[in-house]
Parts: structure tokens; C-alpha cells; sequence
């Protein structure tokens, strides 16, 4: 049954990718993104996805937001099933759920000027030019960006203010679900930081609900409220942020747990094992 | 004698715009078997400065300062010796072993290379050393064939051979840059510790490269760190980590999310602003405009890497932090 409270619902969602064929007339191999992943969101919540690559973890952020259709199982937004509404629950669906992705270098076309890229998605809702025009000028102010930005092109920015931008282009519609696929792996620990503090301050003004993926536990620990282990397109553990870090009940959680090392020799040496038998 | 010193390294690019200096004055000394790390952000200059010492760079760079390899000065050397050095006695990996490896040569090939130039050893000699790599790094050849090519092993099997690759010809010193950056955590343990096992087998000589401050914290016994085209601190680092004295070193620590097991969280500190480009010689503190101890004299002199408490800890700044001080 579909729960009111939710406002993101994957139950038992299952995909699967068709592998190039080995033999020409063979049936294709498939592989397993995600099987059987159940997992809820509720409106200005955040769930953190940590998973290493290939566990599936940007396929369920593609699949929250009808990117990717499941091969079996549901994926409800709302309340409604993403896959059987229709057309106008898609279009309310664009705007609703937004994403932002790794690469800011990728993700923004370099021959458009940033008013363009950020203005893109209002498209959905038939504005005047002047309503458009202040609901960018308002999304840029709103990751940080002045008016100045407006007439420039991507390669005129830096690593942290192309991710700026792309926030900006997902909050321009003022989403309720925000998916963050990897948005601050690209980027150096000191902008990290400026992008990290920006997605937390966003997430509690406007009560965004943030689905947050990483491969990094550190930084998914620090934005998010429950924790979601992906490892093989399944997910082996999920709960409270607190229970998750202090007590982990998969034996995998526990492996990516002591596998981070602290900025700390002795504790770094310590995590790895590491005895140096033959000082220089 | 050090295995290797540098002293005063520049780097020049000539560029239409003019010439930018990457590399500003870089002092290093590495004793035989010693482990160091060096540690930035991009486009400080760590890269830059292992393939000064390689001298993997292209001509139009101009390399000026001291640079020796155990007595031999690596900016007076030709191509030939060069090629006789490298590999052989200083041995390099990469971040991205994909790119590192030959798509078309076997690993068993690749592997075996470098002991075919060096020309010392015959077929059969060979053939064992590259068996024996092989299983030193894990890659036992009775499972994994050394007729396989790089795209049959996964990223932490590829980095693998490219230990083995370096390891087959026993060099004094390894370069890493980035060795585990592209690899999954639970993998990064287990190349930093096979390197480190390894190193300390044979008593090679490590320089780490690394943006990432826990494998620094792990592997290194003493850290450089690069800020600009700078080293802006450098010593021991149970020291450097501990007392954080140049006000980039604290703020880097300050923007990292706490490690997961500790369960504070708040707003991160991040550096405003972001680093400058590359320009011309620094006349100042490079850091100055994103630090909030700066006054006018880092905004008009350039600081000089000035001694600490603790014995090679130094940090050019005049304004360190103390231990356990906050920011004022």
C-alpha cells in the first residue's frame, strides 16, 4: 500500500542491463544493476546511498527518478506509480524530481551561457520571459552566484561553481526530491566542503528530500539521516545514520567502515594493518 | 648522501600569454629507504614535480634549481642516460592504470619489458623474475595467466601488474602518483598495503603522491605539502598532522566531513575562495587572499619555510598556527 507519508517509494525494483551478445544468433548475457531493492523516502528527509563502483547505486538514483524504467517492481513518487501515470504525472514528475550528477564538466553544455543551462528546465512550466528571468536570476542567488554569471559560458567557471550551476538548473523548479549522484567527487576537499555546506543549507530551507549517492562514507556520514549499503545491486543494510556508523550489521559495512582512513597517522597505520620491520 | 635531492627546483612553461611558473622553489631530500608523501589539491604541483624528477616533461618546459639522483645531477643528464635510469632505478605508477598499461601487449609481456631493455638477464632468468613479481603482488600465475591483457583484470588486478611491472626491476625508488585514487576503498587498503610490504622487503625508497590525506597519514613517515607551486609545510608527519601550523594544512583538516565511526557533524569549514592560477614567481603568500590570519606583510613578502618546535617540521608562514590553536 502506498504510504501518504512517503514521498519516494522503490518496492522490490529490479533492473537489469542486456550485455553485447557473445555469439550472433546467442541470447544476449544480462547483468543485474539492482535486484530487489525496497527502500522509502519521506518528504525532507535524506538518504544516503554508499556502495562501491558497479553495486548499482547510480542505477537506483536513475530509477527514483524515471531515468530508467524497472524491469519488475515499483517505483512510486508521490504516491503514484512513476510508470503508469501519464503524461501529465510525467510532467509533474520532471519538475518534482530533479538530479544533479559527478561531472561538472560534463554536465553543462559548453555552447550555451549559463542563463540558458539554468533556465533549461523551466521549460515544464510555461512562464512569462519575465517570471523566467527572475526565477534564474533567484536559483543563481540561491547556490551563490551573482547576476554576472548570467552571460558566460561553463569554461569561464571553476570545478565548485559548475557544480553550483547544476544545482542551481535542479532547484530552478523548485523540486521536492533532489538526487545527488556523486556531486562532490570530482572536486578538492576545500570546495567539497563549500558544496557540502550548500546541499545541507538548500536541503533544510526549502525541505528538499535528498537522495544522496557516494562511494564516499565520510561524506555521505555527514549529510545524511539514514544510510543505505548498496554492495552488488542489493541492498545489504539500511537504517539511522547512528546505527548504520556505530553498528553496522553487514559484514560488508563493516569492511567499507574500516577501510576509511583517518587523517591520523597512527590510527591510519593502525586501520591498514601497517608494521614497518625494517625502519630507514 | 641522499638517494635524492632537490633544492630550489623551478618550473617554467612559456606560454603566448606569457610564462607561467608551475613549480616555485621545491626543496626535498629522500634518504635511501625513507617514505615520503606528498600531499595537495589540483594543480598544486605534486604531479608536476615527480615528472620533474623523471624528467617526463615536454621540451618548452624549463626546469631550473638542483636536481640529484644519487650524485648524478637528472638536469645535466641526456636522453640515453635517462632511459637507463628510469624504470631501472626510479620506478613510476600512475593513477589510472588503464591508460598505463599497453591495450595490446600480454601483462606477462609488459611485465618482462623493462628486464628485456635493461639487457642483464637471459630468456629463462627473465621468464622467473616476472613469475615472481607476479606472485609477490597477488596475481599467482596459476590462476592469472601471464598471457592475459589489461582488459581481462579488473582496476585493482591492472594496478597490481603495474606494481609488479616496477617491482621486476628492483628500483631504489618509487614514485606513486595517485596509485589508488581510481580504486574502490576496500582495494585502496590493499595496494597501499602490498606497496608498503614491499618497500619494506626490498628497502625502497617511496614518494607517495597523493590528494587524500588518510593515505598520506597512512604510508608516509614525512609529508611535503603543496599548495601553489609551493611546499608550504613539510617534516614528520605525526608532527605536521598533529600540529596543522600553516593556516592551509589546518583549513584542508577543517573541510574534511569527520570520519564516519565519530558522530559530530556540522557545518564544514571550507577555504573561501579557490586557488590562484598560475602566474609569475611569487612575490607573497601564495595562500594570503583565502587566509584569515593574512595582514600586509604575507600580502608583500613571500615567506620562507622557517623551523618548528619539532626537529625538520617546517611551514612557510608568519603567522603558524600552535598546536590544538584555533583559528584567530
Amino acid at each position: 500500500m502506498p504510504d501518504p507519508a512517503c514521498l519516494l517509494e522503490l518496492d522490490d525494483v529490479r533492473r537489469l542491463y542486456r550485455l553485447p551478445r557473445r555469439r550472433l544468433l546467442g541470447p544476449a548475457p544480462r547483468r543485474v544493476a539492482v535486484d530487489g531493492v525496497t527502500l522509502s523516502l519521506g518528504a525532507g528527509e535524506t538518504l544516503g546511498i554508499v556502495g562501491e563502483s558497479g553495486s548499482g547505486k547510480s542505477t537506483l538514483g536513475r530509477l527514483a527518478v524515471g531515468l530508467e524504467r524497472p524491469d519488475s517492481g515499483t517505483v512510486r513518487f508521490a504516491g503514484a506509480d512513476l510508470w503508469t501515470t501519464g503524461r501529465r504525472g510525467k510532467r509533474k514528475l520532471r519538475q518534482d524530481a530533479q538530479m544533479v550528477f559527478q561531472d561538472p564538466y560534463g554536465s553543462l553544455d559548453p555552447r550555451q551561457k549559463i542563463a540558458r543551462i539554468v533556465a533549461e528546465p523551466l521549460g515544464l512550466l510555461r512562464l512569462t520571459h519575465t517570471e523566467a528571468a527572475e526565477r534564474t536570476i533567484e536559483a543563481l542567488a540561491e547556490v551563490g552566484l551573482g547576476t554576472e554569471a548570467l552571460d558566460r559560458y561553463p569554461h569561464e567557471f571553476s570545478g565548485g561553481q559548475r557544480q553550483r550551476i547544476a544545482i542551481a538548473r535542479a532547484l530552478i523548479t523548485r523540486p521536492a526530491l533532489l538526487v545527488a549522484d556523486e556531486p562532490v567527487s570530482a572536486l578538492d576537499v576545500s570546495v567539497q566542503a563549500q558544496v557540502l555546506n550548500l546541499l545541507a543549507e538548500l536541503q533544510r530551507r526549502h525541505g528538499l528530500a535528498l537522495l544522496f549517492i557516494s562511494h564516499d562514507l565520510a561524506v555521505v556520514a555527514h549529510l545524511a539521516d539514514r544510510i543505505a549499503v548498496m554492495q552488488a545491486g542489493k541492498l545489504v543494510e539500511e537504517g539511522p545514520r547512528e546505527q548504520v556508523l556505530s553498528a553496522p550489521s553487514h559484514p560488508y559495512t563493516r569492511n567499507l567502515l574500516a577501510a576509511v582512513l583517518p587523517p591520523d597517522p597512527a590510527r591510519a597505520r593502525a586501520r591498514l594493518g601497517l608494521v614497518r620491520r625494517r625502519p630507514a | 648522501m641522499p638517494l635524492l635531492e632537490i633544492e630550489g627546483l623551478t618550473l617554467d612553461l612559456p606560454t603566448p600569454a606569457g610564462t607561467l611558473r608551475l613549480l616555485d622553489g621545491i626543496d626535498l631530500a629522500l634518504q635511501a629507504g625513507d617514505w615520503h608523501g606528498i600531499v595537495g589539491e589540483s594543480g598544486c604541483g605534486k604531479s608536476l614535480t615527480a615528472l620533474s624528477i623523471m624528467r617526463l616533461l615536454p621540451d618548452r618546459a624549463r626546469l631550473g634549481g638542483r636536481l640529484v639522483f644519487e650524485g648524478r645531477d637528472l638536469l645535466a643528464l641526456d636522453e640515453p642516460a635517462l632511459g637507463r635510469l628510469r624504470g631501472a632505478e626510479i620506478g613510476m605508477i600512475f593513477q589510472e592504470p588503464m591508460t598505463a598499461l599497453n591495450p595490446v601487449r600480454t601483462i606477462g609481456w609488459q611485465i618482462a619489458e623493462g628486464l628485456r631493455l635493461d639487457g642483464r638477464l637471459g630468456r629463462a632468468d627473465r621468464e622467473a623474475r616476472t613469475l615472481d613479481a607476479m606472485r609477490r603482488v597477488g596475481l599467482d600465475p596459476e590462476q592469472f595467466s601471464p598471457r592475459l591483457y589489461p582488459h581481462q583484470l579488473s582496476g585493482g588486478q591492472r594496478q597490481r601488474a603495474m606494481i609488479a611491472m616496477v617491482l621486476a626491476r628492483r628500483p631504489k625508488l618509487l614514485i606513486a602518483d595517485e596509485p589508488t585514487t581510481a580504486l574502490d576503498v576496500t582495494v585502496q587498503a590493499e595496494i597501499l598495503r602490498l606497496i608498503a610490504e614491499i618497500a619494506d622487503e626490498t628497502g625502497m625508497a617511496l614518494l607517495f603522491i597523493t590528494h587524500d590525506l588518510g593515505v598520506v597519514a597512512a604510508i608516509a613517515e614525512a609529508v611535503h605539502v603543496m599548495y601553489a607551486g609551493q611546499i608550504v609545510e613539510t617534516g614528520p608527519t605525526d608532527h605536521v598532522f598533529r600540529e596543522l601550523a600553516h593556516p592551509y594544512l589546518r583549513g584542508l583538516f577543517d573541510a574534511l566531513p569527520s570520519a564516519p565511526g565519530e558522530l559530530g557533524r556540522g557545518r564544514l569549514a571550507a577555504i573561501p575562495g579557490q586557488v590562484p592560477e598560475p602566474g609569475s614567481a611569487a612575490q607573497a603568500c601564495r595562500f594570503a587572499p583565502r587566509c584569515r590570519r593574512a595582514d600586509a606583510l604575507c600580502r608583500s613578502v613571500r615567506p620562507a619555510l622557517v623551523p618548528l618546535g619539532a626537529p625538520a617540521h617546517r611551514a612557510a608562514c608568519f603567522h603558524p598556527l600552535g598546536p590544538g590553536r584555533d583559528h584567530a
